[in-house]
């Protein structure tokens, strides 16, 4: 636990020294915001320092982002157990979401997907035809009775003591079991060759999802190798709306990179619910509901190209598929 | 019984066995073109990835699936009419067990391949033993297949063995050197003697029996692979019992469809009678209403069910711009055409009856194909994808090459056995007068204070 | 109808030439106005007092407008302490790519204060032929924070108190000084709620009794002012043994259907239906072995 402490402080230091003022209200020195992309393990790096005789010295400082040990990815057997005291959970703020995609691109960007390949999708929703369509965002829900790893035969894909459900790409046969069992579409195979990475195969891990292999499932992975470091995953860094949290449920605390609120109060004052329920699988995505929203959804509708639109006019205009029988 | 069998002998079947004739040469080589063309389309398909099949994200399984539980299907009826009538000794199915395993067989060796299509890692394949996770039921298909599989070429070697006996005492058979010591090899040094024949008459026994629960479990994991998914139109307790059904009715439909090609290209008359068509077309009908049945409870149980997914998937198979020819076509030549061509006198004939066969064995592939496609095109999270082929599956020459391939590899494998071993069991028919009592299968002990003889239960 | 077309084109055609001619004035125009007029420059700057006493002086440069706001790097900004009237020279530092730059005061470097402890410190960029000149002025007063972890009838009292070193180097209470509280966590802080000093400069929260803290419920109490006028950014933290321990144990997952082990029934089951087949398997295939010797016996 020593070593958490330590962690701790030395994050704490970096938070309050490289960030300034910026890190708590981002607001107003945003653009102070120094992000010293450190890597994952603890580096040095260069500070000015102004000395007792009035010089200005540059001094090797050690920086550490290292928030959970070890801070890199966990290779083969390890990367099976998970992060141990860890809960990883996300909660989506659906009044706030208005289909900026920027979830969707910063995830793509993140894993290094091809520019169709998307592990987390924003669906219009609409629960019933007199209902208000409102905008959905999909991660996997990294379920604790995940029908997809019941279904794997090789044991590919795996739940982990810390929620998240991974895949280990290194095993993966391609046989799109999982992907069959999952009942939210979460997950997307390879059928071509995907994009070249830059993370080398003998470092693949099952915590970075890469490099992505040809004929092997991927799905979203919470990004638990920025965890490590103390980042937020992708998608919720990127959302320019502050919909989506994400934080440590042991920790009772969920942030989206400005505001951090303690989970259990933010579902029970949002009633927040998980997505169908009733299918029994745990999900650890938590929803608040599209009430009071910021945005009408056609904000978000007319933002994308007409032949995307088109994609919507089921949900939208004419959900009555039961008159038809 | 019309056909004893009494006057068969290995005699009228020898010349069959010898020399192949050009035209036999010819059928093999077109076969074996079409398979290897089916070998070329799966190497593209390692080489460059599933992106040359029609499969996309949402519809991940297409025709490969729906061709292995169709030719797993297949392989079913086979097996369980050859057990059954060895353990019951049933003298007039004698003639067709042979064409029945091998159906078996050829089709369980072309059909199981079909999962594997599917694998985006066929590299892979050794990891499936290396890490199997006993909760899939993936790996229960593995093992299930692969013991069928093994029980049922033991079980049609079992019944070669006295006709490779007879075929090693042939005097002057015109072979090559090879096969006959492979005769005498295989053989066993069967004489038929009074203790090798009780011998192999047990084997059989032992074999039939336990291949017949091996086969019903093989053919209801194979519906768990469906029904264990959270899925509409699959996660249904039935489908079990309804596949191991469907599968019985697709077997025994296309028994008679072969039945009815030997009967013509080989002059098997004497053998393959009328009898035969009579009691499998009677076997067909059974078959056609107990589908009926399946079918009927299936659907009408997911359309009292209001959930909104299995709503949208009726819709979809009733839609005539989806999945509603298609439905209808299944629904007409699997269930509605059997009943009035075979369940009224008036167009019971063997051809008409095979023709029927014939339609129900392609309706029962649309079934499948109506299984597979549908529900994963309707996922519960609605499909919102501009790109057509993510959210409708259509087949890709690949899918078609490997399909008409397999095909090709069962009519060879046929072709090929009919070469090696008469189609017809010989020494099976000329047996099946004199055949030895069932071995009894278990004994009860009489409990009463009367000391009778010992009560048998078979 | 003719005619009418005619005259509508005509008329397009003299509103193009129209905008063609006003699109090129205002470029030229626009062109000879960069050149006279340099791109204005904003400096930001900060002050900081971490945890361990750290003092940072951060400074950002920013050129442009809107979108097209970029930093400004590799730019000389002079750093000035104004005392008793007099201005010396701090140092001379370069901002980086992003046009930030962080000075560290060594800790026992003292910034010259007046009586009250008010720093001064002026920060300069000069300019070039493209930028504009920018400067900033900071007051800094140290302030210094300190808790006190008190628990009374059970209920638990986080006191902050806040001081203020003034010239003489005397620590004096500063109050109605707002102070956020919170703890850190995994990813950032969570606020659990904010005191004001009271005239004795110490402000007293309650805290909650269902935080969950680490293995042995230790949390770490962050108390923070942020971006103050008078005392730039201070934070302190503290740890206390305060909240609920969380396991951080890593238990064998049970044997389910969704771990790496399955369930012993199934096992079982597997076990003995596989057993069952080929025990009758082998029983079988010895029939034909003793079929095949009894063959041999005769010959």
């Amino acid at each position: 636990m020593k070593k958490k402490g330590n962690a701790n402080r030395r994050k704490f230091l970096k938070n309050t020294i490289a960030f300034g003022a910026a890190a708590l209200t981002a607001g107003s020195a945003s653009t102070l915001a120094h992000k010293t992309e450190a890597g994952s393990k603890g580096t040095t790096k260069k500070v000015k320092v102004l000395t007792t005789e009035g010089k200005v010295i540059e001094v090797e400082k050690t920086v550490s982002d290292c928030k959970i040990d070890p801070c890199t990815p966990p290779l083969g057997r390890e990367a099976r157990q998970g992060i141990p005291g860890r809960s990883f959970v996300m909660v989506v703020d659906l009044a706030r979401c208005k289909n900026a995609r920027k979830c969707i691109e910063g995830c793509q960007r993140g894993h290094n997907l091809a520019p169709d390949q998307e592990w987390l999708k924003v669906y219009l929703m609409r629960d019933h035809p007199e209902g208000e369509p409102y905008w959905f965002p999909r991660q996997c829900f990294h379920c604790d009775d995940p029908p997809c790893v019941k279904v794997c035969p090789v044991g590919a894909t795996f739940k982990r003591q810390d929620n998240i459900v991974l895949v280990d790409d290194n095993r993966c046969i391609g046989c799109k079991f999982c992907i069959v069992a999952c009942p939210y579409s979460v997950r997307i195979f390879n059928w071509k060759k995907p994009p070249e990475s830059k993370v080398p195969i003998e470092e693949y891990s099952p915590e970075v999802s890469q490099p992505a292999q040809i004929g092997t499932v991927s799905k979203c992975d919470f990004c638990p190798d920025r965890s490590r470091v103390g980042k937020l995953p992708y998608c919720v860094s990127s959302c320019p709306m502050g919909a989506l949290f994400f934080g440590d449920k042991n920790e009772d605390a969920v942030s989206n990179g400005t505001e951090t609120i303690r989970f259990s109060e933010l579902i029970k004052e949002r009633v927040g619910y998980r997505y169908r329920e009733e299918l029994g699988t745990e999900p650890n995505v938590y929803y608040l509901p599209p009430v009071e929203r910021m945005f009408d959804y056609k904000r978000g509708l007319e933002s994308l190209p007409e032949e995307k639109q088109k994609v919507y006019d089921d949900i939208i205009y004419n959900r009555n598929s039961k008159k038809n029988l | 019984m019309e056909n004893s069998g009494v006057s068969i002998s290995i005699n009228d079947f020898v010349h069959n066995l010898e020399k192949p004739s050009k035209k036999w040469y010819l059928g093999v080589g077109v076969l074996t073109v079409i398979a290897l063309f089916g070998m070329y389309a799966l190497l593209r398909q390692f080489m460059e990835g599933q992106i040359i099949t029609g499969m996309r994200d949402n519809v991940v399984w297409g025709i490969y699936t729906a061709n292995f539980v169709f030719f797993m299907g297949l392989s079913y009826a086979g097996a369980l009419i050859s057990s059954i009538s060895q353990l019951l000794r049933i003298k007039w199915t004698k003639p067709i067990v042979r064409i029945a395993e091998l159906l078996t067989v050829s089709t369980l060796i072309v059909g199981a391949p079909f999962i594997l299509f599917c694998l985006g890692r066929l590299d892979r394949i050794h990891y499936l033993l290396l890490y199997g996770r006993i909760q899939s039921p993936i790996t229960w298909d593995v093992i299930a297949i692969s013991t069928d599989l093994v029980f049922c070429i033991a079980f049609l070697y079992f019944t070669h063995i006295r006709d490779f006996a007879k075929l090693r005492d042939y005097p002057g058979l015109n072979v090559s050197n090879w096969r006959k010591k492979m005769y005498r090899y295989l053989a066993l040094g069967y004489k038929g003697t009074k203790e090798q024949k009780k011998y192999l008459h047990q084997a059989h026994d032992i074999m039939a029996a336990i291949i017949i629960p091996t086969a019903i479990i093989a053919y209801s994991l194979l519906s768990l692979l469906f029904s264990m998914s959270l899925r509409p139109g699959w996660h249904s307790t039935i489908f079990s019992p309804y596949f191991v059904v469907t599968a019985g009715y697709s077997g025994v439909a296309l028994l008679i469809v072969i039945m009815w090609i030997y009967r013509k290209n080989r002059k098997l008359e004497t053998y393959i009678t009328n009898l035969h068509f009579k009691y499998m077309s009677f076997a067909l009908i059974m078959l056609t209403l107990i589908y009926g049945y399946f079918t009927f409870s299936e659907y009408l149980t997911d359309w009292y069910n209001q959930t909104e997914t299995y709503h949208q998937l009726l819709h979809k198979l009733y839609d005539m711009n989806q999945f509603g020819w298609l439905s209808l076509f299944h629904f007409v030549f699997a269930f509605v055409v059997p009943i009035i061509v075979i369940g009224f006198p008036w167009f019971r004939s063997i051809n008409m009856v095979t023709i029927v066969s014939l339609l129900i064995v392609i309706a029962l592939w649309v079934k499948r194909y109506l299984i597979v496609v549908p529900t994963l095109e309707t996922p519960y999270i609605p499909i919102q994808d501009i790109r057509p082929e993510y959210v409708h599956y259509s087949i890709s020459w690949v899918e078609w090459a490997l399909s008409i391939s397999g095909i090709a590899v069962i009519v060879l494998i046929f072709t090929i056995a009919s070469k090696w071993a008469p189609i017809i069991p010989v020494s099976e028919v000329a047996d099946a007068h004199n055949l030895e009592k069932p071995k009894l299968l278990f004994k009860v002990r009489n409990d009463s204070t009367i000391k009778s003889q010992e009560d048998v239960v078979v | 109808m003719l005619s009418y077309k005619e005259s509508t084109f005509n008329k397009l055609i003299s509103v193009a030439v129209l905008i063609i001619i006003a699109t090129v004035i205002s470029i030229m125009t626009a062109d000879a106005g960069t050149k006279a007029k340099k791109e204005r420059v904003r400096m930001k700057m900060y002050y900081s007092k971490n945890d361990a006493g750290e003092r940072v002086i951060s400074i950002g440069l920013t050129a442009g407008s809107g979108r097209k706001m970029h930093g400004l790097k590799n730019a000389p900004v002079l750093l000035e302490t104004v005392f008793n009237d007099s201005t010396t020279l701090l140092a001379t530092v370069e901002t980086d790519s992003s046009g930030l730059v962080d000075l560290y005061l060594a800790q026992d470097y003292k910034l010259p204060v007046n009586e009250d402890g008010v720093a001064i410190i002026m920060a300069a960029y000069e300019g070039d032929d493209t930028y504009r000149s920018a400067s900033r002025k900071l007051e800094i007063v140290d302030l210094e924070l300190d808790f006190n972890f008190e628990i009374e009838d059970s209920v638990k009292y986080l006191k902050v108190s806040a001081g203020k070193i003034d010239g003489e180097g005397n620590k004096l209470p500063v109050e109605g000084l707002e102070i956020d509280i919170g703890i850190q966590r995994l990813y950032s802080v969570l606020p659990i709620g904010s005191v004001e000093t009271e005239k004795d400069g110490t402000g007293i929260l309650e805290v909650q009794d269902d935080l969950p803290g680490d293995a042995k419920g230790m949390l770490t109490f962050v108390a923070n002012i942020e971006d103050h006028d008078e005392f730039g950014t201070v934070t302190k933290t503290a740890t206390e043994k305060w909240g609920i321990p969380v396991s951080y144990e890593v238990k064998p997952l049970p044997r389910q259907l969704y771990t790496d082990e399955a369930p012993l029934w199934m096992i079982a089951l597997v076990v003995v239906t596989l057993a069952g087949a080929w025990y009758h398997f082998f029983l079988s295939v010895s029939k034909l072995i003793k079929l095949r010797k009894a063959g041999q016996e005769r010959l």
